[in-house]
């Protein structure tokens, strides 16, 4: 009878451990589809390329990666949070250096300082770790951060093999070691075509109808009132109409939201955009009761929620964009990515703003789904002018640093004494007094609008993700925001609310990304793992035969074309392919307006289209190989094999 | 002597004010129709912008941006609007719309494309974001405000400078010109009364 129990207890264990494995490789490998065109170059990959490179061209989106290499923007699909950067002391972190330039290692060790606070430096200029003394661990046995500690004779701690033992601010667990790599962020894809006239028309002939003899393209005449739609489709249309023609139709007028541009550290306006790079500030005159004018100086900087200093620098654009793509124009001769994410009635949209495509995409799709259109503030914000006024002097009560040259160099909020240098000039008590009593009167002469959208407008992109990741809302607090009780919640509950109604409508009104810089985002299932398994790519053996994938377009203009690959539901291979013309036999076709640069033309609906048309066909047909089977992966677009390579170059 | 100081310290203070206006401030208001006016897109459109503009106001021309807006009009020029949206100018006005072939416009046509209700919103605008763009190459100093950001006689002022530069630089030289000329002007009458 025992042995029955043992029998069955390691029955259960293997199923337990096969469960729990197959879930992980389901998750974690990822297998991209060969194109002996293309080759990976990167140490980090599973298919890293090491013969001979001639006629080869190196993409590393064709290369496959394990589980060690992960994405660590929070707002992606496959986030892998990581401790990135430092973390709270309880948090174990990664401390293997070899992780140092594109992991996640922290140097978790304390360093000998000088009387000047600067690093002493041994014979061969490294930092020199303090020891861990005796008075600082207690206990039997004695143990630091969970191993075993010994005092050798020299009463100096060591660990049982051996090892001195160094202070640390974190424990080590280099298990939790990992590379991380942003271009394999996966971020939704946007459902809504605002990008053209022809994505947001219901159809062609309502397309053809918006363009006149000349070519050009008249939204205003897109119908968003009258019997012929219900309520709900005439709102979508006048939103989708609103975002083509702020967005990329009309480059002479910013209105309403405008382009909402973000950046990590809260709204970018148009005046921290086409700055000098540098601080702005904004100096506030107020006429105290006895007439007397008193004035500070109010930077765009900031102190947010962890009461850390957020510096914030314009961006020196020299330009003011009325055009999204302008907008990417501006910035690309700057270094840097534009993205624009868009929820699919249309009704939430923002661009980010960053150094790469990946923090980019994370910032738009964070404020996407925080969007609050400007006449929501006053419901949402209703009841909380206090609580806006008393957070805003606390996120401004900062003070410009200056050289002699009276240019601020940085920002201060208590800075000790010993900290200040002498050729600076810093607020001394009077004037943080007086920046006090103006920033509260001015603030107290905002309305409510202005107070929510200044608040709402400093969040960064990590308060916002503290936000999500803190976001359990009672149904006191939603009663609260919804003024269906007089209790006033904090601004904190607002903030949850208003990401409790974005996960609410993820599903009928989900956030994705629309554009990168000047391309359309494409994220397709191309995951080949388990259809490599029962498709021989290579012959036709027991599988699809590849060798029959047609050249469909071979061509033909205007023509593109797809090719999927999948399972039916017997296991076998099938093979699908489509393609899709783009407005065939319609002489207007070539008059549509293109994008030019050097003449200051932003509208590219010509161009626009051929991008729209190449992602519905894409969709489309895996929408369809859904319908007959499962495992569905994209294969080729136009002759050429899938990679996601849309946050790589 | 003091007096000069004073002129002096005014003139300054002024041409520190004309620099760029801090505009991070949300203005909410009301539109109305005017006799002029129709709403679009829960804005008002002025139906003036018809004029001129082809076959029946506008409203015609098939090859005009905004023909729909001026077909709304028409109707409202030639109908009565089925909400109280027009309590004050019943009708819209307009005058010599030649070529007009009004059969279009009948209250069926006009009532089915929603012509004859209109739906204003609140006009919201965020000043520190809202722009027409007059100039070329669309700089801060070459677009204009939306005209209620540039309303004054708020209680605060606000003035955006840039920290790169000592804070007068950033001052439009214009308005130091125009300035130092009056300041110029006044201390020569001064000085020769």
């Amino acid at each position: 009878m025992k042995y029955i129990y043992v029998i069955l207890l390691l029955l259960v264990l293997f199923v337990l451990i096969y469960s729990i494995t197959e879930d992980r490789c389901n998750v974690e490998k990822f297998t991209q589809i060969d194109d002996p065109n293309y080759i990976c170059d990167d140490v980090n990959a599973n298919n890293t390329y090491t013969g001979d490179t001639t006629d080869k061209l190196v993409n590393n989106s064709y290369c496959t990666y394990n589980y060690d290499i992960i994405c660590n923007r929070p707002f992606a699909d496959n986030y892998d949070e990581v401790a990135s950067t430092i973390p709270s002391s309880d948090v174990s972190v990664c401390g293997d250096i070899s992780f140092n330039s594109t992991g996640n290692y922290i140097d978790a060790y304390v360093y000998e300082k000088d009387d000047n606070g600067n690093f002493v430096l041994d014979s061969s200029d490294n930092k020199i770790k303090v020891k861990l003394l005796k008075s600082e661990i207690s206990g039997n046995p004695l143990k630091y951060f969970d191993r075993d500690v010994v005092v050798d004779s020299n009463q100096d701690l060591r660990y049982s093999d051996g090892t001195l033992v160094y202070k640390q601010t974190h424990k080590i667990d280099n298990s939790k070691c990992k590379y991380i790599n942003n271009k394999i962020c996966r971020f939704p894809m946007a459902e809504a075509k605002v990008n053209s006239l022809h994505g947001i028309t219901t159809n062609e002939d309502e397309f053809k109808s918006l363009v006149n003899d000349a070519g050009e393209l008249m939204p205003n005449n897109m119908l968003t009132q009258g019997v012929l739609y219900n309520d709900e489709t005439k709102l979508k249309r006048q939103n989708k109409k609103r975002l083509f023609t702020e967005l990329f139709f009309s480059p002479t007028e910013v209105l309403g939201e405008g382009l909402n541009i973000w950046d990590e550290h809260g709204f970018v306006n148009m005046t921290l955009l086409d700055k000098n790079d540098n601080f702005l500030i904004t100096n506030k005159i107020i006429t105290d009761t006895n007439g007397n004018e008193l004035s500070t100086e109010i930077l765009n900087s900031f102190i947010d929620s962890f009461d850390n200093i957020i510096n914030r620098r314009s961006y020196n654009l020299g330009n003011v964009p009325g055009t999204y793509y302008k907008l990417v124009k501006l910035a690309r001769d700057k270094g840097l990515h534009v993205a624009l994410a868009v929820s699919k009635n249309a009704d939430k949209y923002a661009c980010g703003i960053a150094t790469t495509k990946a923090i980019a995409c994370d910032i738009a799709l964070a404020r996407c789904k925080t969007f609050i259109s400007l006449e929501k503030y006053d419901t949402l914000f209703n009841r909380q002018k206090g609580n806006l006024i008393s957070e805003l002097v606390r996120r401004q009560s900062i003070y410009p640093i200056k050289n002699t040259a009276y240019t601020v160099v940085d920002s201060e909020v208590n800075i000790k004494e010993e900290d200040k240098y002498y050729m600076y000039r810093y607020y001394d008590d009077n004037q943080k007094q007086n920046h006090l009593t103006v920033l509260q009167s001015s603030l107290n002469d905002e309305n409510l609008d202005t107070l929510a959208d200044k608040y709402y407008r400093s969040l960064t992109l990590k308060e916002i993700h503290n936000i999500f990741k803190n976001s359990s809302i009672t149904q006191d607090e939603i009663n609260s925001v919804e003024g269906i009780s007089t209790a006033v919640a904090g601004l904190d509950s607002v903030m949850k609310y208003v990401v409790h109604k974005s996960n609410e409508s993820e599903e009928s009104n989900k956030c994705g990304i629309l554009l990168i810089d000047y391309e359309r985002y494409e994220n397709y299932n191309n995951d080949g793992t388990n259809v490599i398994e029962h498709c021989n790519l290579s012959n036709a053996d027991g599988g699809c035969d590849l060798s029959n994938v047609q050249n469909i377009c071979d061509g033909k203009e205007n023509c593109q074309e797809a090719a999927v690959l999948g399972l039916n539901k017997d296991n076998k291979c099938i093979l699908l392919q489509d393609f899709k013309l783009i407005l065939p036999g319609w002489d207007k076709y070539d008059l549509l307006p293109e994008m030019n640069e050097n003449d200051d033309q932003w509208v590219n609906e010509k161009n626009e289209i051929v991008k729209n048309n190449k992602v519905d066909l894409a969709n489309d047909l895996l929408k369809k190989c859904e319908m007959l089977g499962s495992e569905c992966v994209m294969y080729k677009i136009n002759g050429e094999t899938y990679s996601y390579n849309t946050l790589f170059s | 002597m003091v007096k000069h100081i004073l002129i002096i310290h005014y003139f300054l203070n002024l041409i520190y004010r004309m620099s760029e206006q801090s505009t991070e401030r949300i203005i909410k208001s009301y539109p109305e129709l005017t006799a002029f006016q129709v709403e679009y897109e829960g804005q008002p459109f002025d139906c003036n912008k018809c004029m001129g503009m082809g076959k029946c106001c506008g409203a015609q021309n098939t090859q005009f941006n905004n023909y729909l807006a001026c077909q709304k009009c028409r109707c409202q020029n030639l109908h009565d609007v089925l909400d109280n949206t027009r309590d004050k100018n019943p009708r819209v006005k307009q005058h010599e719309c030649e070529d007009c072939d009004d059969s279009q416009f009948n209250s069926t046509y006009c009532e089915n494309l929603g012509h004859l209700n209109n739906n204003l919103k609140p006009n919201i605008t965020d000043c520190s974001n809202n722009f027409l763009n007059l100039g070329k190459n669309s700089t801060i100093t070459d677009v204009e405000l939306r005209s209620e950001c540039n309303i004054g006689g708020e209680q605060s002022v606000d003035v955006v400078t840039e920290s790169g530069a000592p804070q007068t630089s950033s001052i439009d030289m214009n308005f130091v010109y125009i300035g130092g000329g009056i300041l110029f002007v006044l201390i020569l009458i001064f000085l020769l009364f």
